[in-house]
């Protein structure tokens, strides 16, 4: 399975939401699209679901081009931050109802997940979906990804209200259900820091344009982060591009970004600093920074 | 046709069917409003009642006829769109759910007015019409049925492409409204001179009026087919690469 984006511009009006992007994503495994507020995640995402049409471009799903195509739109499922459900079906528009009309439309619908994750959200399902709590919303949306079973499964922050329990319940449902029925998650977050242990590999966007596309443990090699007595540090990363750099007392940790030199990884060793990953939230923050300037 | 392309047709199907399940309860809702209405006009009147209200409450059920429609673009076929299906999928069905919404539509006004016939006959009321129909009497089923058949499938083939412009582009969809307002007094006019359903003071419909002085079933239903190809065209025209709006929150 795989998601092909081809030199895909979306406008909206005068607005460049997506501007001559391309990658190619290969599953099964879970991807994250990382951007900044307003720098088109949302609306690529929209784009590899069909729920729009790029005004250039090509996007293909498994290699079928995606838009008016019931072969590969069988295939995706996107679930935004307030799910595309029932709630202006009334007087069918409560979450059992929500659930029922997914069981009827996605193929690979599991009644018994279903339920397994009704029960683990604690989702109320005789009420309105328009009287869920934001929390529960989320939880609806999520529940109706995962049940779905679809080859292709985007969440557009869709998990964002949940609380942190709910949150990596979630987190462990995705791991879980990668292993058990293998297929492609992309997932667009703010939360960075808490979904980058899940992450295969990472689509850094802004501005409507690709950043950066690699694997995680690539990105993360990108840079490194240097950790012990503030003046052994100061001393060893003094030259590089620093991205951040935090104290407590007389230890300091500072991320840097960069090919980082042998010698200098020598003389911090020798210094007794730890040299570490450099966070993925640090990477983003700096190379999004970068982009906007 | 696949066995997934068989079973992506049977839920579009199903979907249909089960919106068809609504048109005897809103109708059977407003036959219950138009009871109240005609016994409170009784009462608190003079007691001689002349005229059917089922006739004037079939105002509301043009407006719902036209509701159906809008819902099946603006809402339903977004809906299903987020559901993995194609916007031709679901709009290749519409043309065949609005036949089968026109002649139910039409089936329950046709019960409406025998209904109201035998309350009227219990109290000794005379069951008239206030305007010109296809039909003389309220008690000309065949006729009754045909003319809201035929109102029952124009109103709701312009409310699929109203609702599809308005969910696109709110501008668009006041541009077409005139458009629509046309399409529906042409088959109002054409089943009845003199009557545009509710939008007789909104213009001069005396042209359209000349055309159809003595109205027959068959213009009637030749105004509905022109009509209803054209709202089909342009239901089509605007809906067939919908772009679902985006949503926070």
């Amino acid at each position: 399975m795989n998601i092909e984006v081809h030199d895909v511009t979306l406008r909206y009006d005068r607005t460049v939401a997506v501007d001559g992007m391309t990658f190619r994503l290969e599953g099964p495994g879970i991807f994250g699209l990382l951007g900044r507020n307003g720098s088109g995640k949302s609306s690529l995402l929209s784009l590899l679901a069909a729920f729009r049409r790029p005004n250039s471009g090509e996007v293909l799903i498994n290699g079928m081009p995606v838009f008016e195509n019931p072969a590969a739109t069988s295939q995706v499922c996107l679930i935004r931050e307030s799910p595309d459900t029932v709630e202006h079906g009334w007087p069918a528009n409560k979450v059992r109802d929500a659930l029922e009309l997914a069981s009827k439309t996605r193929p690979n619908w599991d009644s018994a997940y279903s339920d397994r994750l009704v029960e683990a959200f604690r989702l109320p399902l005789t009420i309105p979906v328009t009287a869920l709590s934001k929390g529960q919303r989320g939880a609806l949306g999520v529940t109706l990804g995962l049940a779905a079973r679809a080859p292709i499964t985007l969440f557009d922050e869709s998990y964002l209200g949940m609380d942190a329990p709910s949150r990596y319940a979630f987190y462990d449902e995705l791991l879980s259900e990668l292993i058990d029925h293998p297929r492609m998650f992309v997932v667009s977050t703010h939360l960075i820091e808490e979904v980058s242990r899940l992450l295969q590999e990472v689509v850094i966007i802004d501005q409507g344009r690709l950043v950066m596309h690699d694997e995680k443990e690539a990105l993360e090699a990108r840079g490194a982060t240097v950790i012990g007595p503030a003046l052994e540090v100061d001393r060893v990363t003094a030259g590089l591009e620093i991205l951040g750099e935090r104290s407590l007392g007389s230890t300091k940790s500072v991320a840097v970004y960069g090919d980082l030199d042998p010698e200098m990884l020598l003389s911090a060793k020798e210094a007794g600093l730890e040299v570490g990953a450099l966070p993925l939230q640090d990477l983003f923050v700096h190379l999004t920074a970068r982009s906007t300037e | 046709m696949t066995s997934i392309a068989m079973e992506r047709s049977r839920t579009l199907r199903r979907h249909f069917a089960s919106e068809l399940v609504g048109v005897p309860v809103v109708l059977a809702v407003l036959m219950v409003g138009t009871g109240v209405v005609v016994g409170l006009v009784a009462i608190l009147g003079s007691g001689d009642i002349r005229v059917s209200g089922w006739e004037a409450a079939s105002q509301v059920a043009r407006w719902y006829a036209g509701t159906v429609g809008v819902y099946a673009t603006a809402v339903h076929l977004p809906l299903y769109i987020a559901h993995g299906f194609t916007r031709r999928e679901f709009l290749g069905r519409l043309p065949l759910f609005l036949v089968g919404f026109a002649a139910t539509f039409a089936v329950f006004m046709t019960l409406g007015y025998f209904l109201e016939g035998a309350i009227y006959d219990a109290f000794g009321w005379e069951h008239g019409l206030n305007e010109s129909h296809l039909y003389a009497t309220p008690d000309s089923y065949g006729p009754i049925w045909i003319e809201y058949a035929l109102i029952g499938a124009v109103w709701s083939a312009a409310g699929t492409f109203i609702g599809g412009a308005f969910y696109r582009q709110p501008f668009l969809g006041l541009l077409l409204v005139p458009v629509a307002i046309s399409m529906i007094g042409l088959v109002e006019v054409s089943a009845g001179p003199g009557y545009v359903g509710p939008f007789t003071l909104l213009g001069n419909w005396s042209l359209l009026e000349s055309l159809s002085d003595d109205p027959t079933a068959g213009a009637a239903t030749l105004a509905t087919s022109v009509s209803v190809v054209a709202a089909m065209g342009l239901m089509w025209v605007v809906a067939k690469d919908l772009p679902i709006r985006t949503r926070k929150g």
